[in-house]
């Protein structure tokens, strides 16, 4: 099989390597902060915000060095100085992810242009060095757009998991019967599956990119391929509100009210909008070459609306317990999070399983097939843009 | 001519590159140190021992604060607390009231804590006897019994306990309450049960001016006026003991961090008066008494009373907001008599304290005073982060911080107020006088003639000269 080979052979493609040189090299020609005004600004001021928090705390400390403090200021300083650490670096990390989604994104809309020759080499030219076909190219680009988000996605769902983890303490240590021990195994397989989820949402969103970069393909091709996206909204969203409510025993009475509920209608509404706004995103990066800058920034607003935004993840964390007004269950946070680089959906399926085993409930099989079927669907999705992508650059690099 | 660059030129970082790392250390380091910094500081602080030279407020302290370091050293996470802090404490908290000294037992203050902490479904404490699980009135009845054995007795414990008993047997014999009747009054109903009680009040050992006028009031509802002057001007003496309770801790205007906390917390207490009937059963006493002295013309007890009221009896007077807190029951005294006269002179006057009286509750008025919608939402947000990015401790710092910040502000501009105050305080009824010396104009009394005539109807007439003891 030729994508199988492709993976296969990604450590012996020098083509990662090779970008990574460049980007190391022109790296070491520009500023990393002034580079990114809007990250340097957005982290000037989440730095303010934390430092004031931690400084007003610090002061009161330092106020009652001499004489002692009350337990409450002793506990306070400590829960402020974790609580910060974690959420600051969690924020951080998510914008961090979302700029450098945002170049992996121009870099594969890029790509495929082969006429553009602005940073000294062409594909042509790589392609005929390195002796590669298509589906390695499209292989090493995804991989090297992976590799660049990676290690600010691993922290931020680390810090993610951490809180998740502080909070499930809190819960234990307040109702000890509503969470079972076994609840901790739960952390890493957070970690691992939001991680994998992340890693295909960032491959889905850079292989719609690299198969609308292409000059010579048709306009309407990668639009029909973002339809695709739509379908697969389609497919996952009702499964996603639904499968809570499934019970085995009364399941058309329980989906009857979930269907009746209008935060649930409103959730489907929201959700079937997004791959619209998708679609629209990748009608303007297929466009001209005018159209891709901006259309890339939209794909990662989109993706910055996925993520349910900064402060859902908060909310998430705190009120992840037993809570009928969890933001997860809100329609913005799950519409969103289908797709999100920040899988906030997964936290939502943790809280089910939190609930069901603190009130003795089995759990319903329709809830663990969520996961596999996002997985699989999204798979798919990806499979098909980077077969596009992929006959796309045959095309051009034949002429 | 071009200078010929250096062996190390290569080598040296750009200032870009410098500047990078400068960014690094400033916008992501420090926060992090800072959080370090918070977490290290938190272990490295001791814990704060109360020292106030007040024996009960030192051991009572060191209760609640030995109490809710446990309960959080085990528990370091709740955040349940964070409307009422009695969830800090441990759950056999009332128990520590069993170990306490002996001679606490002598303090007022004691019993009222014991009053509130006692545990409806934590075991019963080891001296009371009684099987709280079982019965929570018992229990109450127990505390206050146990109470009422001890020198800290006092009118408001022994009236709430048997006054109760009493409105429950009328209640039980289908007597209601007729409207705008007070509790006190309506008890009345009963005199041969409740004038042995009121007459065992005066005996107990603990008169101060708040059980002088709680009692004055029950005498006033029951028409013995002479009763309920002899108290009035009882409560209007120096009291020999006063006790402090931790919200004194709070008005002090040079309070310090632990105090504001340890005394802005929400707990399950309201000293000096958490036994809310007697404080409005004492209200509803004052305007009777203000109104009977007024018709007597015992201007004696009407000062005495405006004197005796703002202090309940039980603060320190050594804050201005201390003493001018209780203010709400000092306008009624003024305003129920101004109705009873017919002397232009008088009414004129009057009026007069009226206008001064409003003139300094306008601009102590929430209404008066609007906050910024900015500064609103700023403490609202920074409330709300403490509170989630800290599990909830970091408000419970910051909440009483700012509560203590804002009596501050509210006890400066009661400072700068005093004058006002003084002018509506100082009125003296014996002198007719104001302490500045304003007398009416002849606009003033011209005026207040033109009220006269035309309120004939509804003015109620003093009909006995001053000095008189009996009023009609």
């Amino acid at each position: 099989m030729n994508w199988i080979a492709a993976i296969r052979g990604l450590p012996a493609n020098p083509l990662p390597a090779i970008w990574q040189l460049q980007e190391s090299r022109r790296a070491a020609r520009t500023s990393r902060w002034f580079s990114s005004p809007g990250v340097l600004l957005l982290t000037v001021l989440l730095s303010a915000l934390a430092c004031f928090l931690l400084l007003r705390q610090l002061l009161v400390g330092i106020a009652v060095w001499d004489e002692g403090a009350v337990p409450f200021i002793r506990h306070s300083l400590r829960r402020m100085g974790t609580g910060v650490a974690i959420y600051f670096s969690g924020t951080l990390a998510l914008l961090f992810s979302l700029a450098r989604l945002q170049q992996a994104l121009q870099f594969c809309v890029g790509l495929p242009d082969i006429r553009r020759a602005r940073s000294g080499w062409t594909l042509d030219e790589s392609l005929a060095g390195t002796g590669l076909g298509s589906a390695e190219l499209v292989t090493a680009a995804l991989w090297h757009s992976l590799r660049r988000v990676l290690p600010s996605l691993l922290i931020l769902n680390l810090c993610l998991c951490i809180a998740a983890a502080v909070h499930i303490a809190d819960i234990r240590f307040d109702n000890p019967q509503l969470v079972s021990a076994w609840t901790w195994l739960l952390l890493p397989d957070l970690l691992m599956t939001s991680l994998l989820l992340s890693s295909f949402a960032v491959l889905l969103l850079c292989s719609l990119a690299l198969c609308c970069g292409s000059p010579g393909q048709s306009a309407s091709r990668p639009p029909l391929l973002a339809a695709n996206v739509y379908l697969l909204q389609l497919c996952l969203l009702p499964l996603q509100r639904f499968s809570e409510y499934w019970s085995p025993a009364d399941h058309v009475g329980n989906l009857g009210a979930a269907a009746a509920r209008q935060s649930e209608l409103l959730s489907l509404g929201c959700g079937m909008l997004l791959p619209l706004a998708i679609t629209a995103t990748v009608v303007l990066l297929s466009r001209s070459t005018l159209t891709r800058g901006p259309a890339a920034w939209g794909l990662l607003l989109i993706s910055l609306m996925y993520t349910g935004a900064v402060w859902s993840l908060r909310e998430t964390i705190i009120f992840l317990g037993p809570d009928t007004l969890n933001p997860l269950n809100g329609p913005f946070v799950s519409a969103f999070s289908s797709w999100s680089i920040l899988p906030l959906q997964l936290l939502h399926q943790l809280q089910v399983i939190l609930q069901s085993s603190g009130s003795g409930q089995s759990l319903s099989w329709v809830l663990l097939l969520n996961l596999p079927l996002q997985l699989l669907l999204m798979g798919f999705c990806i499979w098909l843009a980077v077969r596009r992508a992929a006959a796309n650059l045959s095309t051009d690099l034949r002429v | 001519m071009t200078p010929e660059p250096g062996p190390n030129a290569d080598k040296r970082q750009p200032r870009w590159q410098r500047l990078d790392r400068l960014l690094d250390l400033l916008l992501i380091g420090l926060p992090l140190l800072l959080c370090l910094a918070c977490i290290l500081l938190s272990f490295l602080l001791r814990p704060y021992e109360m020292a106030t030279g007040d024996p009960f407020m030192d051991w009572y302290g060191t209760q609640l604060l030995e109490s809710s370091a446990a309960r959080l050293a085990g528990d370091p996470l709740i955040e349940d607390a964070r409307l009422h802090m009695d969830g800090y404490l441990e759950g056999d908290f009332a128990l520590r009231f069993g170990n306490a000294p002996q001679e606490l037992h002598s303090d007022p203050r004691f019993w009222e804590a014991r009053y509130q902490f006692q545990p409806y479904d934590g075991p019963p404490p080891a001296d009371l006897h009684v099987d709280l699980s079982a019965d929570p009135d018992a229990a109450h009845d127990a505390v206050l019994q146990l109470s009422l054995a001890s020198p800290a007795a006092n009118a408001e414990l022994l009236l709430s306990l048997k006054t109760e008993q009493i409105h429950d047997r009328l209640s039980e014999a289908g007597e209601v309450a007729a409207q705008r009747e007070g509790r006190p009054r309506f008890l009345w109903r009963r005199p041969d049960e409740l004038r042995p009680l009121l007459e065992r009040c005066d005996s107990l050992p603990l008169q101060d001016s708040f059980s002088c006028l709680l009692l004055a009031s029950y005498w006033v509802s029951g028409g013995d006026y002479p009763q309920a002057r002899r108290l009035v001007l009882r409560a209007d003496q120096p009291q020999p003991n006063q006790y402090p309770d931790l919200m004194n801790l709070l008005f002090r205007t040079e309070a310090d961090p632990n105090e504001l906390i340890l005394a802005g917390a929400n707990w399950n207490t309201a000293f000096p008066s958490g036994l809310s009937s007697a404080n409005s059963d004492m209200r509803g006493g004052i305007d009777e008494i203000a109104e009977l002295a007024w018709l007597a013309g015992d201007t004696e007890c009407l000062d005495a009373l405006r004197r005796a009221v703002p202090d309940p009896g039980r603060g320190q007077q050594d804050s201005v907001l201390d003493g001018l807190i209780n203010i709400v029951n000092l306008g009624k005294v003024d305003m129920h008599i101004m109705r009873i006269t017919d002397d232009p002179q008088e009414l004129a006057m009057l009026l007069e304290l009226r206008q001064r009286r409003d003139v300094w509750k306008a601009a102590i008025h929430p209404a008066n005073r609007p906050v910024h919608p900015a500064r609103m939402y700023y403490e609202a947000g920074l409330q709300w982060l403490d509170s989630n990015l800290s599990g909830g401790h970091a408000r419970a710092c910051d909440y009483n911080l700012s509560f203590g910040a804002v009596l501050f502000e509210e006890a400066q501009l009661l400072q700068s107020l005093q004058a006002d105050w003084d002018a509506f305080a100082l009125y003296s009824y014996t002198d007719m006088a104001f302490p500045d010396g304003w007398q009416p104009s002849a606009t003033d009394l011209s005026i207040a003639e033109g009220q006269i005539a035309s309120e004939t109807e509804t003015r109620l007439h003093r009909i006995s000269q001053p000095g008189t003891e009996q009023a009609q």
